[in-house]
Formats: structure tokens, sequence, C-alpha cells
């Protein structure tokens, strides 16, 4: 499916152009401009069809071209190398399982959480070490700012207007982790999903903002991830009356306390779907209990009659993210809960060293 | 000399639609009623689709299971053979 692009626009000037467009079309910052120059760079990122649509993006319902996500790459200071990334997330994020229309309306504050696991993380720019969510780390931020413009400007997502959400959050105008990929504590989060060590996945999630889970005091991964659990099951999160999946962004530091006890990723999240549960007491005293649904949603935990009915944050273990994200030193992890009406899903990237995005991308759906 | 750069904006697939003329009367008319699933939006839209049947309207009724999706199809099927069609936001 081929589409024609939109006519150019036309100013004036560069600083008009500057000025203008920026304020039209932006996350609220300003922008690279996207020149015919400067886009066609950016296109020789992938061998793909600059015309072939990755996907429909709502509330708009505009199609999104090659051509158009790498206008947006471009506006978001991405380099080349990150537009597989940019388009491998697209295509998951712009799958219906995903809820894209839901995501960008909802006056909750949801944003795609995008995950890369794999050597194309570092290869194609992107930082996983010291301050991975933070400032500093250009191609997470490109990336994440891509897929924010590629919301906004073709999808709709309009603060005010169509989207909805009452504060939103920093995340929401960059939301991209790499995994450390070199910390072997066990297999990476892309060979957990079935791929070899050459190859790369991005998982997506909706997602609230990050929430930092700080101890330094825990030799044990029994006394580490109760403090996790902890975190997790905090009332706040639309997960604690609705099971469902979670991200943990582990620190290598964490991570190496739990795997030198032992403890592969599967016990982290059979513990996690064991130890972060709310009593169904604590459940009704606040926070998002609501009678129509939660009794249904937690009815195959227990029954939602009895007080001491403890409710897991995470609908099963595996539905736990595991990555491990971050600098060497320092006791910091991050929780990540869940916007509920949004399948997780994954996508690989080809590993044949092209910047190819694969239409017939191997997938697995988490819910 | 003008600047140029790329539409952002991708491809405009759908038309944008215009507002349906409006009835003169409710008598005869087929009004469909969503639910978008929130909590006592049943009880809200049940009070407007008794007042709509005083009208001699008569109400058709659709669910949404969950507010933060879409329609299901059979819904929005039942819904497209009506006259009009009223939601609202429930919580």
């Amino acid at each position: 499916m081929a589409r024609q692009a939109r006519p150019m626009l036309e100013f004036p000037s560069e600083a008009r152009a500057y000025d203008e467009f920026a304020a039209r079309y932006s996350d609220g910052l300003p922008v690279v401009l996207p020149t015919p120059e400067r886009v066609r760079a950016m296109l020789a990122g992938t061998r793909e069809d600059p015309d072939d649509v990755v996907g429909l993006v709502y509330p708009a319902g505009n199609a999104a071209t090659i051509r158009d996500v790498a206008i947006n790459a471009v506006m978001a200071g991405a380099e080349p190398r990150q537009l597989r990334i940019i388009l491998a997330a697209l295509e998951a994020l712009l799958d219906d399982r995903f809820n894209i229309n839901g995501v960008q309306s909802t006056t909750h504050c949801a944003t795609p959480l995008v995950i890369v696991s794999g050597p194309l993380a570092g290869e194609s720019g992107l930082e996983a070490g010291n301050n991975v969510l933070g400032n500093g780390r250009r191609g997470n931020l490109s990336v994440g700012r891509a897929i924010r413009l590629v919301l906004t400007n073709i999808g709709g997502g309009v603060p005010g207007k169509t989207d909805m959400s009452v504060q939103g959050t920093p995340a929401k105008i960059s939301f991209c982790v790499p995994e450390r990929i070199d910390v072997r504590c066990w297999p990476s989060l892309a060979e957990r999903q079935g791929g070899s060590p050459e190859e790369t996945t991005i998982t997506v999630m909706a997602a609230d903002g990050p929430i930092t889970v700080s101890d330094h005091r825990s030799a044990t991964p029994e006394r580490l991830l109760r403090n996790v659990a902890d975190t997790l099951r905090h009332m706040g999160s639309l997960n604690a009356a609705k099971p469902g999946p979670a991200a943990l962004l582990l620190a290598p530091q964490h991570a190496r306390i739990i795997a030198n006890a032992g403890w592969t990723v599967a016990d982290v999240q059979r513990f996690l779907f064991e130890r972060a549960r709310n009593p169904v007491w604590r459940l009704r005293e606040g926070g998002e209990w609501d009678p129509v649904h939660t009794p249904r949603s937690i009815a195959r935990y227990g029954d939602a009659e009895d007080p001491e009915t403890r409710v897991p944050v995470l609908d099963k273990p595996e539905s736990l993210i595991v990555a491990i994200a971050g600098g060497d030193s320092g006791g910091f992890s991050a929780v990540v809960t869940h916007w509920n009406a949004a399948a997780v899903l994954h996508r690989f990237i080809d590993d044949d060293g092209s910047y190819s995005v694969p239409h017939s991308a191997r997938e697995k759906v988490y819910q | 000399m003008t600047f140029i750069v790329h539409d952002p904006r991708g491809v405009r697939v759908a038309s944008v639609p215009s507002l349906a003329a409006r009835p003169k009367t409710l008598a005869g008319m087929r009004v469909g009623v969503l639910d978008n699933g929130k909590e006592q939006a049943d009880v809200l839209l049940g009070r407007v689709a008794a007042l709509l049947e005083r009208d001699g309207a008569t109400p058709v009724f659709a669910r949404k299971p969950s507010f933060s999706r879409v329609a299901p199809q059979e819904a929005i099927d039942a819904l497209a053979m009506c006259d009009m069609v009223i939601t609202g936001l429930g919580g």
C-alpha cells in the first residue's frame, strides 16, 4: 500500500520556518527543520520504500509512511541509523492490540515505553549506561521523541484537544530504554523473547512514568525484591486494582545481587508475582477499587469478598518485563507500571546489518 | 527565496465528517444509546432512554466492555442502524 506525500510547506525564510513550524508541529520544544536534504539523509537509514505505510495513527487516523516517520525523526534530532529502531517501535505501537487510540486519548498519563534489547541498540547510538532514562543520552531521547512527534503530528494527539491527559508525565516527551546486554547476569530480554544474542528486539508497553527504587542495604534477592514489590504495589497505579504487565528496569548492581544468589529472571518474576500484592481490605480502603470491574478483574486470584484475599499487581509472573539498565555503581532501579487497556508487544529487527524493517517481523504478544 | 520543509502530518486517509442535519422530532426515531462502560453510565443513560421513550423514540442499547477501547464491531453495527446515537461519560 503506497500513498502520496503531502505537498511541501513553504516559509518566507528559515527564521520564520524555525518559529512558525515549531509552533504548529512539535512537542513544545524547537525542532530540527525537516528540509528535503535532511529527510533524504534520514531515509538512507532504511531500505524500505519511503511511500510504504507503517500504520494508521489514531485518533486522527492518518497514515504514517516511512517518509513521514523519517520527517518526524529529523525533527526529533535522530540519526539515520536510529530510523530502524523508530520504525520497528511504531510497527508495534500501531498494532491494534496496543490500542494507540486509547493511549493517546486517555486522561491517564499513559505513554509508550520502548525497550530496545540487543546489539543494534548500541550500534544505533543508544546508550544504556549512566542516566539511561535521563538527559544527555541523545540516541535514547531522539528515538523516544521521534515516536512522540509521530503520535502528535500524524496521530493528532494534541494536548487539551484529543490528548486529554490530566497531568501527563515527563516520560511523554521521550521514554526509550536500551538494555545493558553487556551485563551478563542472565540472558538478555531479546534472548528470553526467543532471539539469538545477535538479534535485537523492541518491546512496547503503555506506561506510567518510572518510579525509582533506592536500595543500598540489601545483600539478598529477597530483601531487595521486597522493596521492589512495595514499589510495584503502590495504590496509585492502575495495576493495583487490575492485575497486568509492568516493567522492572534493574540497575546492574541490583541485578548482580540477584544473579549472584543463583536467581534467574523467572525466579524474580515468580517472587514479585507472589509478593507484589495488596489485600482486598487495602484495595477497598482507597485507590481505584471499582465495585463493577474490580471484583471481575481479581476473581481468578481469590474471593473478592474476602478482605484477606491477596491481589497481585501482575496478572501472571511472566507479565513482568525485566531489563538491566543504567550505570554500574549505585543501587537505583526503576519500576514502571501499566496503563491497563493496551497489550505489551514486541518486534524483532533485522540483524543482517542492513537498515531494514521486516514487515513480516516475528512477534509475540504478552497478554 | 522561500524556505521549504516537509509536512510532518502524514497522509490523510479518512475524510473529516460534517455534522448531520438535526432532527426536528424524536417521534418514531431509533435512538442508539452507547454505554461506555464507566460506572453509573448505565444508570444515567437508562434515565435518558426513558425520557426518549416518553417522547416517542425507540432506544437501542449498546455497551462498550471497556471505556478505554473502541466499541466492538457488533455494537457499531447495531448503532449504525439508528437515526441518532447518544453516549456520555459516566463515573
